[in-house]
């Protein structure tokens, strides 16, 4: 089973200089997130899981695609904590 | 504001945008002329257009105006994200209640008009619902919690006569709440059922409201322009570029509303200004026809409350009588206006007498027939 990642519903979002900034659900603190973390909420706009996330993130910076896994994990968790995105299990 | 960074806010107003001649300097303006332009920038919503000129090399920058524009550009977009969520709130409240509504300039520009929607900042919502609607959707907002800042002269007369009306939510952000475009006589001859004949679907954080039809939209960033600020806000001027420029909309259709609407002066004024501010040099059939288009002497009238500096929603008030077609209709309009409920009064000519007095001067000054 693996986590795939999406968007979630009702987070309006902007780009801006080297990054994005995200409207969490609850709250009136926009987030900013920058570098991979704004590739990645760019990338989200097709949900993936973690591995394909990565491949595309790798192929943006060249850097390996373990070590990216390794790196956003962790993001993808933060902003899940925010409501910012959601996972959702599949069988693959 | 010095001549330098007038041109320049101008310039930065029409970057990026088809045909334009204007040009920014080839090298970083100094420090005052910096400061005046930031101060218009912010003033005029525009540093999403200033970044996009920075960033595309059109506009030489230091490192510290780069990034003094990119601060103000995360401002713009942070208010613009906590509005799309007031937005959503807001139409889940109408839509809950069944009332139709359409998103209005700000937000509904920047998703469907401009190629990326971080290009066009605003600062307040503005939702249109159909008159028939417009006091249920107002007492809807104001039970939410909402202050209303605007009293109605009597009941009924927002539903039957009005722009519409404004709130500070409870988050302490503006909404507008419109029945028409604009206040004044050329508010009055908008056909509104055409206003939601149509739709523009665009998506906010992943869910689906609607905006204006291409055309409509278009009129109504040309209402804003021409008739909105004094002078005309550059921001309002690029939408009625951009629009015309870059979405697809049918011109015969926009002059056949403009002609049933009576807005072909607003129109010509909007397109005009616009493509001589921003210094556009490609012509399209509708900059042609506004540069030929002429007033008569009622129509130079009906503009001019809205462009004279010494106009005021009095004046509007006043000419747009002659615009209400059926008489029944101009009387209680009328009646409404000198004779409004006591909390409208009080506040404002303390007596009925003093109220009339001003009433006639102000028609006299500017209800000549338009």
């Amino acid at each position: 089973m693996t986590t795939v990642w999406s968007r979630a519903p009702g987070v309006p979002w902007r780009r801006v200089v080297d990054g994005a900034v995200l409207l969490p659900p609850a709250g009136d603190e926009p987030l900013v997130v920058t570098g991979p973390g704004a590739v990645v909420w760019e990338l989200l706009a097709t949900p993936g899981d973690l591995a394909s996330l990565a491949e595309r993130v790798s192929s943006r910076f060249g850097v390996s695609a373990e070590r990216v896994a390794d790196d956003i994990a962790p993001f993808l968790e933060a902003l899940a904590e925010r409501s910012l995105v959601t996972g959702s299990g599949a069988t693959g | 504001m010095s001549a330098g960074a007038h041109d320049v806010a101008a310039a930065i107003a029409a970057h990026g945008l088809q045909g334009t001649l204007a040009s920014l300097p080839d090298a970083p303006l100094d420090a005052d002329e910096w400061a005046v332009l930031m101060g218009r920038v912010r003033a005029e919503r525009m540093p999403g257009l200033l970044v996009a000129a920075i960033g595309d090399g059109a506009l030489p920058a230091t490192a510290q105006q780069a990034a003094e524009a990119s601060q103000a550009h995360m401002a713009s977009m942070c208010t613009a994200v906590l509005l799309e969520r007031d937005l959503l709130e807001a139409v889940d409240l109408l839509d809950a209640a069944g009332i139709p509504c359409r998103v209005l300039k700000g937000s509904a520009v920047a998703h469907l008009d401009y190629p990326d929607p971080a290009l066009r900042s605003f600062g307040d919502l503005d939702l249109l619902v159909p008159p028939e609607h417009f006091d249920h959707a107002v007492e809807l907002f104001v039970d939410r919690g909402d202050h209303r800042q605007f009293l109605s002269p009597r009941r009924d007369f927002d539903r039957r006569f009005s722009k519409g009306t404004s709130f500070i939510t409870p988050f302490g952000r503006d909404l507008d709440l419109h029945r028409t475009f604009v206040s004044g006589p050329f508010g009055l001859t908008v056909e509104l059922p055409d206003l939601f004949g149509t739709a523009s679907p665009f998506v906010v954080g992943g869910r689906t409201v609607l905006a204006l039809g291409p055309e409509e939209r278009f009129l109504h960033a040309c209402f804003h322009a021409a008739l909105g600020d004094i002078p005309p806000r550059l921001v309002a001027l690029r939408d009625v570029a951009q629009i015309l420029l870059h979405t697809p909309l049918s011109e015969q259709r926009v002059r056949e509303q403009c002609r049933r609407w009576r807005a072909e002066p607003v129109v010509a004024r909007a397109v005009s200004l616009a493509w001589e501010t921003l210094r556009i040099a490609d012509v399209v059939a509708l900059s042609v026809w506004a540069g030929r288009y002429r007033l008569d002497p009622a129509q130079r009238r009906a503009i001019r409350v809205y462009t004279d500096a010494a106009a005021t929603y009095s004046a509007q008030a006043a000419t747009a009588l002659w615009a209400i077609p059926r008489l029944s209709d101009r009387a209680a309009y009328l009646r409404a206006l000198l004779f409004p409920d006591r909390t409208y009064l009080l506040p404002r000519d303390r007596s009925y007498a003093t109220r009339i007095r001003r009433g006639l001067s102000t028609l006299v000054q500017w209800g000549v027939r338009a």
